[in-house]
């Protein structure tokens, strides 16, 4: 009896390590990183990155390897994640185009068909001045006696976003001028041809420290390190806290196991040293780990924002 | 008019068309400047014009040719047809389209590639199908080293 | 001025070590094929190049992408002259002037007068981004959408030069061109238009067209007509290759225009290569006393855009590096090399960085003549591989430019683009509609479009926007004038055509 007894013990234990020892069945390849962009855009960067420090950092020992599939603002990248549903061993680098393009677009396909990993970053947004020009501070903004010229990338973004809640929030009316890149947005704020600009800090942070521009606000829900003297807008008293979040997702109905393993490599790769110095600071994104049904849930915020601004701009019905 | 310049014009009238419908669904104003679907509402509408005109011009003066050439005892024998001119360019663009399509169906480039070489060599360019055959190798290996070796391009 | 080539100086100590030199010979070479290549252009060249680059110390890294960038502006005209297949878009006028050259025997001569001017160019611009960067960029900012609209117009104004014969045919090409240039995201408006499939959304690749319409186009008219280039044996007589005294001497003066022209409108952000080698071309013909061989092979046509485009390069570079500002895709994927070097790319870059500049612009000067040198040397080279497979160039072509379109954005999309356009360009070719005008279409009108949109916003929907301002003024004036005299010129040569009738 008592042999019976440790031989179910010994069943019942051995079942029991081969959860985990089953869970230690992913990956069974390598990873696959999917950039929706091509070599050297920020995606790339971005997944290049993170490659070279989970493998100089021996976070995970499975090969990684980065995949370029671009075209159609990230919808390509999109379908192609779909293809490979249910199978864990592929993550793709989104951002603001994988709400975006599905909302503008007909492919089909939202951030609800994926399983969203984590969110490992986000771009604020700064408003900026020439630091030589007439208005030295938010509320200085607030009452310029004319429409100002407010200038942004491109037309229902993050930028236009912000600019539009900062005029429903002031009661001022802006003229946002949307622009096709960053630079083009920084030349022509250099030259006055805008009054201020929303824009993240990337572009601009060396034209503070030239003394060029000055920045008035942060869409941050708190002060961040880089600008520890920077005032939210909340703290103003505006209530605007948007930002642009990098971050990573994974095929539709990947196993447990999976989807536990991918959270685990990045929200490990999110705190070591070398992912802070070598990406977070080099591009100006500032930490800001969500995962899981967190990151989701922000998912599903930030759609429903680009739903309504999209929609009052006529862009979608 | 010739077939070929036919051809072009249809295939042109009907592109616009097809965008001058879609244009419609966009905005044409805005509150500043022009909408998403001003240039291409006007500029459908222009090659529209423009294609009428040149087909319409074509016409008038084929009319005007016959008429003279009618009343001139040394009328130039209509032009001949290089027909074995066109059966190659027919061909060729067949073979384009099946090897294309192979590509996007099998997910490879390779292969279709190869092959299409092979024929276009053996068929069109009129070399022995060995000779066609090595050249196809050759150039599809180079290809393969170049892109997919060297420059990382995933060909296959 | 003296500071400026103590700095120099101190940048070739940092680059003259036998690694170096090696690197930057190889990144040449490396960056020529590259952009001989259909499909494969700077950005292309520069981006596959990266992880090779992070590998190397800072300075080494820069040399071998700069390099690469360099390499592949001398690349984009080979193909482009020996098979009409344009590499890259700056390289479209190469292929206007140089293929007809090339089909008369003289490729010889096409490809060393294109390899003398771009060098010639490279070097200018080269010398204005050592000695003028800081001013010219200060200056450079406060040209606004205003500007570049007109700028935009005054090269669409060429389309009467391109026309040929047949005003109506330009005018119709140049229509469906525009028509083209609309799919895809605006991103004034928001809206995305006619994306029929996802693949469309971003817009219809430029490079792809050109891959048909030139690469694809060029070999079924050649099928159908049996047109076989008559090339002659293999031969290695130097003499055969290097240009004469005469040759030399038309291609002066057109060298030293586009050699001003590229490093003026390389500057200017999002402007770049292609428009300044098509504001050349219309230069040079509109200067020229015999402007009827332009399209037939035509030196100064070779001559001034081959110079404008090498020229842009270093004229690209200068926002890049005075304000962190890149003003092309090739110049945007330095900025992210020089962030991933950890460099901070922006107005103190020089001052905090600025060793590590200096020695790229050395090693790009470095550059510039090891590739003069290896272009000529190698045109024996390019010249005997093509009359070697001559007989069997359609075979070889269709697998490049299929390869070529498939390399834009790995997948068959693009070649389906490119296999449209390759009808297209063989209908538009065989029934004498100018592929000119319908090019030159896609690349500028989709930024008229944008900017003179801009231009009304940013005069809150005031039009005196274009006339306040005095460069904006200048350049209005300077269209006009175009207009004027393109019309009044036609008049005159009508008027002396009939004469003696």
């Amino acid at each position: 009896m008592q042999k019976t007894t440790s031989l179910i013990t010994a069943g019942l234990l051995g079942l029991a390590l081969a959860g985990p020892a089953m869970a230690q069945d992913f990956p069974t390849r390598g990873i696959e990183f999917v950039a929706g962009y091509g070599p050297g855009g920020g995606h790339d960067t971005m997944l290049r990155a993170m490659a070279k420090i989970i493998q100089d950092e021996r976070i995970v020992d499975a090969p990684i390897n980065v995949v370029n599939k671009p075209g159609g603002s990230s919808a390509v990248s999109m379908g192609y994640l779909n293809g490979h549903s249910g199978d864990g061993h592929y993550l793709m680098s989104i951002t603001s185009s994988h709400i975006t393009t599905p909302l503008t677009t007909n492919i089909g396909l939202t951030f609800e068909d994926f399983t969203p990993i984590a969110r490992l970053g986000i771009d604020p947004q700064l408003l900026v001045v020439n630091a030589r020009g007439p208005f030295q501070s938010l509320a200085d903004i607030v009452a310029a006696d004319r429409v100002l010229n407010v200038g942004g990338t491109g037309t229902a973004t993050i930028e236009h976003i912000v600019a539009i809640q900062l005029g429903e929030a002031t009661g001022n009316s802006f003229n946002y001028i949307p622009f096709q890149g960053d630079g083009e947005v920084v030349t022509a704020l250099l030259s006055n041809q805008l009054d201020f600009i929303i824009t993240n800090p990337g572009p601009a942070v060396d034209f503070f420290e030239a003394g060029h521009f000055k920045a008035l606000a942060i869409s941050t829900e708190a002060r961040i390190d880089a600008f520890p003297d920077l005032p939210t807008f909340q703290e103003q008293g505006y209530d605007i806290t948007l930002s642009l979040y990098r971050g990573v997702t994974a095929a539709a109905d990947i196993s447990d196991a999976a989807r536990t393993y991918l959270t685990d490599m990045v929200e490990r790769l999110s705190q070591s040293d070398a992912w802070r110095t070598d990406y977070l600071e080099r591009n100006s994104v500032v930490p800001g780990f969500l995962a899981g049904d967190d990151f989701s849930a922000y998912l599903a915020r930030t759609n429903e924002v680009y739903r309504a601004t999209l929609t009052d701009l006529g862009v979608i019905d | 008019m010739k077939p070929s310049e036919t051809l072009l014009l249809a295939t042109l009238a009907v592109f616009s068309a097809v965008l001058l419908r879609f244009s419609l669904d966009m905005p044409y104003a805005a509150a500043q400047a022009f909408g998403p679907g001003f240039v291409p509402l006007n500029l459908s509408v222009a090659t529209l014009v423009l294609t009428a005109a040149i087909a319409g011009r074509r016409l008038i003066t084929r009319r005007h040719d016959s008429t003279e050439a009618g009343q001139g005892p040394t009328a130039a024998p209509p032009e001949k047809p290089a027909s074995t001119g066109h059966r190659a360019v027919l061909a060729a663009m067949v073979l384009l389209g099946i090897a294309v399509s192979a590509m996007h169906i099998g997910g490879g480039v390779l292969l279709p590639l190869t092959l299409l070489v092979w024929v276009v060599s053996w068929r069109l360019s009129g070399h022995g199908p060995v000779l066609s055959a090595g050249v196809a190798g050759a150039v599809t290996v180079c290809i393969y080293v170049v892109f997919n070796l060297w420059l990382n391009i995933p060909l296959t | 001025m003296v500071d400026m080539l103590a700095d120099l100086s101190g940048g070739f100590a940092g680059v003259l070590t036998p690694e170096n030199l090696i690197i930057i010979f190889v990144a040449g070479m490396i960056g020529t094929l590259v952009g001989a290549l259909p499909g494969l252009g700077p950005s292309a060249g520069i981006a596959l190049m990266l992880p090779l680059a992070f590998g190397m110390p800072t300075v080494s890294g820069l040399c071998l992408l700069t390099g690469v960038y360099m390499g592949t502006m001398y690349g984009g005209r080979i193909t482009s002259i020996l098979i009409n297949t344009p590499g890259d878009a700056p390289a479209i006028i190469t292929a206007l002037e140089g293929y007809p050259l090339m089909k008369q025997g003289r490729g010889g001569l096409a490809l060393g007068i294109s390899a003398i001017s771009s060098f010639v160019g490279g070097l200018f611009g080269l010398v204005v981004l050592v000695f003028f960067a800081p001013m010219i960029a200060s200056y450079a900012i406060f040209l606004g959408a205003p500007e570049y609209f007109l700028l935009m117009l005054l090269g669409l104004s060429t389309i009467v030069l391109l026309a040929g014969a047949d005003l109506l045919k330009a005018l119709l090409t140049a229509c469906v061109g525009v028509l083209v240039s609309t799919f895809g995201s605006d991103y004034i408006s928001g809206h995305i238009r006619f994306a029929f499939v996802p693949e469309l959304i971003e817009g219809i690749d430029f490079v792809a067209i050109i891959i048909g319409l030139y690469g694809l186009g060029e070999v079924l008219y050649n099928l159908e007509h049996r047109v076989v280039l008559k090339l002659g044996k293999p031969s290695f007589n130097l003499r055969e290759y290097i240009p004469g005294g005469r040759d030399l001497r038309e291609a002066a003066g057109p060298t030293v225009r586009g050699s001003v022209l590229g490093t003026v409108i390389g500057v200017l952000p999002g402007a770049g290569a292609t428009v300044a080698t098509f504001l050349a071309y219309a230069l040079e013909r509109r200067l020229s006393t015999r402007p009827e061989r332009f399209g037939h092979g035509a030196l100064p046509g070779l001559a001034g855009p081959e110079a404008s485009n090498n020229a842009s390069v270093p004229g690209a570079l200068i926002p890049l590096i005075t304000l962190g500002i890149p003003g092309s895709g090739g110049t945007a994927i330095m900025l992210g090399a020089l962030i991933m070097f950890g460099l901070q790319p922006g107005p103190l870059l020089m001052i905090k960085s600025g060793d590590i500049v200096w020695a790229m612009i050395a090693g790009l000067i470095l550059a510039n003549l090891f590739l003069f040198l290896s272009n000529i040397l190698l045109i024996p080279v390019f010249i005997n591989l093509l009359r070697l497979i001559q007989g069997h160039l359609a075979g070889v072509v269709v697998a490049l430019c299929l390869v070529g379109a498939f390399s834009l954005s790995y997948n068959t999309f693009n070649i389906w683009v490119a296999l449209v356009f390759g009808v297209i360009g063989y209908l538009m070719k065989k029934n004498d509609y100018p592929t000119g005008p319908f090019i030159l279409a896609v690349v500028l009108a989709p930024l008229a479009e944008n900017y003179f949109r801009q231009s009304i916003m940013l005069g809150q929907g005031d039009w005196s926007i274009f006339i306040e301002r005095p460069i904006a003024l200048t350049l209005l004036i300077m269209i006009l004038a175009v207009f004027t005299i393109g019309i009044i010129g036609k008049q005159v040569v009508r008027r002396r055509q009939t004469r003696p009738h």
